[in-house]
């Protein structure tokens, strides 16, 4: 009993000196560290600012339309006289969230189906693995745009539709851990003292597969919030009074706009930019922290 | 290898099927049917209308419809557009080469930059080099290409006015090559921009493995010349990649350009999708889906099949 807990401990204390050292490493990832910091910065400004300042996105008529840049409207105002500010915040705001959660969604449906098609093998691998390769190579715009023609355009079926989309990458990605690892001489030992195949799955394989997937998990958020920009833009995604990064661009549409008006569409491209950039920065530094390879 | 490009090509027929199926459901599940516009658009009692829907087949069930799509499909039919009343094979037909004119030649100029730079970065790994390199990629990767595509149109036609804002070309009596470059340039940056970070790491990662191997270490130990090692030995068997690149791009040359169509206004594949999808013209967004799949499968055929030939081991799996 005793011994069994002291066990525990060790292997507790074990992985707290890998995570200590995956930490260590990528906190001297110059550029992930500076990108950890932008994203902290943009979360919190998206999260507070508009409480703080009472920002209000959809008020309409609060000044002449397409008001310029002033004193009390940083970014001046659009169309229907509407804050162009308080609209990037909100903007951010569903883009992170839209992001967030439709990658949930992907890795609730790909882990498990990675899991099956590299443990199970067989019809199973054969079917999940095909499906991915279909998935992958289709342009995802076309078919996310087709899905969203039939259930119709909101932030909710745009980010359910995303997060279909997305699971073929964590599918892949655990698959091909599980592979790595299922011919192990600790899986095989577990078999055969009869574990479960859940407890195997579990306690075996599972733990392998966390790294490339928390990696993955940032490069799709970033492709994900793209995704729901661009088809916001198109005008298939966010509808307004509510404010997305992508369908204040749809706004800028017009050739005035387009040549006049910069202060209106180049602040939620560039805020746009700066979140995937950031992600994507932290997930290249994560990639870098987590392979015990590399030393950095 | 006769019997495995057999058994790859049973897969792609039995894939395909998989795919109509799918895309026929979805056709079905889609809001309105094509009687709803007959109601709406004439003076038919519904009497006529249900005669009407006995002829077209839509009093049947699911799958005896299904089948005869399918059937009008082999033919190469792939209906008729809701709002134009012109047939959807014609409309993608005449589109298509606009799109292919744009893709390929953005792909290209992002093979001729990014397979380059991908082994340079190889070569010496996390190099000062590398380490910009793959950052370059990284940030190319994460541009939207709407915001881009805004951008490039304000300062090089706005502001300096160097290129057309939009379209395929000024006017539509001259019709001159030149014109059509200048409508070029913005939409194929652009994209190029898009493929070119992501073609980069794929060349640099395959062409790092390679280098590891065993047979280029001996290539080196028996004093081959650097340039000879990388460019014979080692890009022969990294061409592999090269070969899945531009598999997997086959898709996206036919179907992959929405949203840059859309902000330049190029009359392509991308463009048609979008306003089918705004007017729901569902027989052209069903057609669009269905060549799309078609050059997916096709993509993906000839990928395993010229593994096959570049690497034997592929052939007994």
């Amino acid at each position: 009993m005793t011994d069994e807990g002291g066990g525990e401990m060790k292997r507790k204390q074990n992985r707290q000196s890998y995570y200590a050292d995956v930490f260590g490493k990528f906190r001297r990832h110059k550029l992930a560290m500076f990108s950890l910091c932008t994203l902290v910065i943009v979360i919190l400004a998206v999260a507070f600012l508009p409480a703080l300042l009472k920002l209000d996105p959809t008020k309409t008529g609060q000044g002449k339309s397409y008001l310029a840049p002033d004193g009390s409207f940083i970014l001046g105002l659009d169309k229907l006289g509407r804050d162009n500010f308080a609209r990037l915040l909100y903007g951010g705001r569903t883009s992170l969230l839209v992001g967030l959660l439709s990658t949930f969604i992907s890795i609730i449906i790909g882990v498990p189906l990675g899991l099956c098609a590299g443990y199970f093998r067989g019809a199973c691998e054969a079917v999940v693995m095909r499906m991915v390769d279909i998935f992958m190579v289709f342009p995802s715009m076309i078919l996310i745009l087709v899905l969203v023609s039939i259930i119709g355009p909101s932030v909710w079926s745009v980010t359910i539709i995303i997060g279909i989309m997305g699971w073929p990458n964590f599918a892949r990605i655990v698959y091909g851990s599980v592979l790595s690892v299922s011919s192990k001489e600790y899986v095989e030992s577990a078999q055969a003292v009869g574990a479960s195949h859940l407890r195997i799955l579990k306690d075996y394989i599972l733990p392998n597969a966390i790294s490339p997937v928390l990696v993955t998990t940032t490069f799709r958020t970033a492709s994900a919030i793209l995704e729901e920009a661009s088809l916001s833009y198109l005008g298939m995604g966010v509808q307004p009074p509510a404010a997305s990064l992508g369908n204040i661009l749809n706004d800028a549409q017009s050739i005035t706009t387009l040549t006049m008006r910069p202060w209106f569409w180049i602040p939620p491209g560039l805020l746009l930019m700066l979140i995937v950039l950031s992600i994507n920065f932290i997930g290249d530094g994560m990639r870098d922290a987590l392979d015990p390879k590399m030393k950095v | 290898m006769a019997r495995y490009i057999v058994r790859r090509l049973m897969l792609a027929v039995l894939t395909f099927f998989c795919i109509t199926v799918i895309v026929f459901f979805i056709s079905y599940m889609a809001p309105g049917s094509p009687l709803d516009y007959l109601l709406a658009n004439s003076n038919m009692s519904a009497q006529e209308v249900e005669q009407r829907a006995a002829q077209l087949g839509l009093d049947k069930p699911v799958y005896v419809q299904y089948f005869s799509w399918l059937k009008e499909l082999m033919h190469g039919n792939l209906g008729y557009s809701y709002r134009e009343y012109r047939s959807v094979k014609e409309m993608i037909g005449e589109r298509l080469g606009n799109t292919l004119l744009l893709t390929f030649s953005s792909l290209l100029i992002a093979y001729l930059v990014a397979i380059p730079v991908g082994i340079h970065s190889a070569r010496k790994p996390y190099s000062m080099s590398d380490f910009t390199f793959s950052t370059v990629a990284l940030v190319a990767m994460a541009l939207p290409a709407f915001f881009i595509g805004m951008f490039l149109t304000w300062i090089f036609s706005a502001k300096l006015g160097w290129l057309p804002m939009s379209g395929m070309y000024s006017s539509d009596v001259d019709k001159s090559a030149v014109d059509l470059l200048k409508h070029m340039v913005m939409p194929v940056t652009c994209l190029a921009l898009q493929q070119v970070g992501n073609v980069m790491r794929q060349m640099r990662s395959s062409m790092l493995e390679v280098l590891s191997e065993d047979y280029i270490r001996t290539a080196r130990a028996e004093g081959l010349s650097e340039m000879r090692t990388v460019y014979t030995h080692a890009l022969r068997n990294a061409l592999t990649t090269i070969v899945t690149l531009f598999g997997t791009s086959l898709p996206f040359l036919v179907g992959g350009a929405v949203v840059t169509e859309q902000v330049f206004s190029w009359p392509g594949i991308g463009s048609l999708m979008v306003t089918s999808i705004t007017t729901r013209d569902y027989p052209v967004i069903i057609g669009i889906t269905v060549v799309v799949a078609i050059a997916v499968l096709l993509g993906n055929l000839i990928v395993d099949i010229v593994y096959g030939i570049l690497d034997p081991k592929v052939r007994y799996d």
